[in-house]
């Protein structure tokens, strides 16, 4: 399935995460799977979980509170990234 | 009433009858056996431990036995029951008691959920718990091994207990299983340890057991509060190196290590994560055993 600027991102099921200064874990319930993420991909996984995103709109959300402000092409490679292990889904209009 | 209240005539009869009810820690595990080198190892290693009355409670009913086949007058074989189960397959006889103590592992490892499973060593030292998560061939128990031979209290060599609400490291003190090498590095290190006869020819090549210290066998019952993490390496010929560990990292190694991790679910996990957080988390390469004691004596004094 291809995506584009106008695909809607959500990440639409319950985690249990932990995080400290040098990355972040995660448990997903519904498969019984851990994760091991950057502190970057962790908080975009929040935020997809209170909002659905567009890849723009979301890279703009970041970009404007991360201090040390990450590219669109790095926050795009975790959107994919999510994806691939199935933390996040797009939303099928 | 302790093993060693009995004669090792009584305690192979005991064994061979109605079985023995041993007290290990917080758990009981009754035991029947007809073969003499379980009765001796039992009665030498164990020596130490409480009895509990026939027809208590036990958490694990086990039986080392002779399966009924032709190979017993050939090859003479062991094999472990646990509930009239048989988890492993038959090895030879004069395994007996190694298969008993593996046997054992089985049991905590697969069934008993009410706590956090890692393998891996726990020691103490002044009311601090160490924890040594470790796959096989890390340098473990030698470590464990030495430091419990130096005046760390002994929580666990294989397998650590982790109350899964308070967070406690839960004492669950057995012989401590040491493999080839290992064997005549510990004796050497410290002759007045006592070890049981060695199993040769195993999968594990020559397996030996060293009696847990009295003083760690008598406070089986007092947990201890983790504040350490350390994941051991043994490296021939490296200085011994203490470095921090990254937390996330440290997390995904605990949890690799742990039995039942994925049966626990978001339990295990949270679990794992509050040893995280309130823990020092750190890697550790060694050779040499002094050098290692030395570095783990001063973080203790930290």
């Amino acid at each position: 399935m291809s995506h584009n600027d106008t695909t809607l991102w959500q990440a639409n099921r319950a985690f249990y995460s932990r995080s400290w200064a040098d990355g972040a874990v995660l448990y997903d319930a519904a498969s019984g799977d851990t994760h091991h993420l950057t502190l970057l991909a962790l908080q975009i996984l929040r935020l997809l979980q209170n909002d659905p995103y567009t890849l723009p709109a979301l890279s703009a959300r970041v970009l404007a509170a991360e201090a040390n402000t990450p590219n669109q092409d790095t926050i795009e490679a975790i959107v994919l990234n999510l994806n691939a292990l199935r933390l996040i889904e797009p939303i099928l209009l | 009433m302790n093993v060693s209240s009995l004669t090792r005539k009584e305690l192979a009869q005991r064994l061979g009858q109605d079985g023995l009810y041993l007290r290990i820690g917080f758990c009981v595990v009754h035991i029947r056996s007809a073969f003499p080198s379980v009765a001796h190892g039992i009665h030498l290693l164990y020596a130490d431990y409480p009895l509990e009355a026939n027809d208590s409670f036990a958490d694990f009913h086990v039986s080392i036995d002779a399966p009924r086949n032709l190979r017993r007058w050939i090859a003479p074989q062991v094999i472990f029951r646990f509930d009239q189960y048989l988890p492993f397959k038959p090895l030879p006889a004069a395994q007996a008691f190694a298969l008993f103590e593996w046997g054992l592992n089985w049991c905590f490892s697969t069934q008993y959920h009410r706590h956090l499973v890692i393998h891996g060593a726990a020691i103490e030292k002044n009311g601090r718990a160490l924890i040594m998560p470790a796959p096989p061939g890390s340098g473990k128990s030698t470590l464990c091994a030495a430091l419990v031979a130096r005046g760390w209290r002994l929580l666990s060599d294989e397998l650590s207990l982790i109350k899964l609400d308070v967070l406690h490291v839960v004492p669950m003190c057995r012989p401590l299983s040491l493999k080839n090498e290992s064997l005549q590095i510990i004796q050497d290190f410290e002759p007045s340890l006592t070890f049981g006869p060695p199993a040769y020819d195993t999968s594990k090549g020559t397996v030996g057991h060293m009696r847990a210290p009295t003083a760690s066998v008598l406070r089986s019952q007092d947990c201890a509060t983790p504040a350490w993490v350390i994941f051991p390496k043994y490296q021939a010929g490296s200085a011994a190196q203490l470095q921090p560990h990254a937390k996330a990292e440290a997390f995904m190694k605990i949890a690799e290590n742990t039995f039942n991790y994925s049966m626990l679910g978001p339990e295990g996990f949270e679990t794992i994560a509050n040893l995280v957080d309130c823990c020092d988390c750190h890697s550790f390469t060694y050779s040499q055993l002094n050098e290692a004691i030395e570095i783990f004596n001063a973080l203790a004094e930290t």
